[in-house]
């Protein structure tokens, strides 16, 4: 019996075999680098270097390899 | 940070905005981050024995968990861009004048500086239950300038105590000029 819900989109684009979820996958990883290139800039750049821009940076950057895990998870699924 | 002061010049304070306007930006961002969690905990909820939950749960683990990583990791950015928003503006004030650096967006920066001769009238607004409560508001810095708009900054910590703060650096320097000018 076919999957019905494999068939709809989201279905497709992660089913196994299918190459757009990595395609998804690299786009947000892309935009990503580049949004952290931009924050980073902003932070050394103009941010006094304290405590607080500290854990900031650790946050975010712990968050971020997180979520980046997750979604490399998601697609080994 | 980047400020070009004189030699001799000396900063007395430094102001951010009030740490409930970081957490009143962020409010939107914490609410969309957990609404995947709330849908999903609503849709077991509200969904069981319906037969929508059946086809819902058709879908495979691995596009939910993509799904959710991905929107996760969007507003995670986000938060941290609104944070950087709320940590770049600042105001400085030194013993000459006062500097506002208001970050709007990444780039979109202003920088602007006022020489405490200039000032004419400092104002404070506190409006709202909120704000009298966490004492913040609103300080606005007319100018003797042709600039018509006052030198304004939203949701500043301890406005009164600012404002005084002001006055005293900028009280003696008016009366020197004032002796100065009358030559006694």
């Amino acid at each position: 019996m076919p999957n019905q819900a494999l068939d709809s989109l989201p279905g497709k684009l992660l089913s196994e075999g299918s190459s757009f979820g990595v395609y998804i996958y690299w786009g947000l990883l892309i935009l990503f680098v580049v949004y952290s290139f931009v924050l980073i800039y902003h932070w050394v750049r103009f941010a006094p270097k304290n405590l607080v821009m500290l854990i900031a940076a650790t946050l975010y950057a712990g968050g971020s390899l997180i979520f980046l895990a997750g979604l490399l998870g998601s697609l080994s699924l | 940070m980047n400020l070009h002061l004189d030699s001799t010049e000396r900063i007395v304070l430094q102001v951010r905005k009030h740490w409930f306007i970081l957490l009143r930006d962020l409010f939107a961002v914490a609410l969309l981050f957990a609404a995947p969690f709330v849908l999903i905990a609503g849709l077991l909820y509200f969904a069981s024995g319906n037969p929508l939950l059946g086809t819902i749960e058709k879908i495979p683990a691995s596009v939910v968990s993509f799904a959710i990583f991905a929107w996760l990791l969007m507003f995670w950015m986000k938060a941290f861009a609104i944070f950087t928003d709320y940590y770049l503006d600042v105001w400085t004030i030194t013993d000459r004048r006062i500097i506002a650096i208001n970050q709007r967006g990444f780039f979109n920066r202003e920088t602007s500086s006022l020489r405490m001769e200039k000032i004419q009238d400092l104002e404070i607004h506190v409006a709202g239950l909120i704000e009298t409560l966490l004492d913040f508001g609103a300080l606005k810095v007319e100018t003797a300038g042709e600039d018509p708009e006052p030198f304004t900054i939203n949701g500043i910590p301890r406005p009164k105590w600012v404002k005084e703060e002001i006055l005293r650096i900028y009280d003696p320097k008016v009366d020197r000029q004032t002796r100065e000018i009358s030559g006694v």
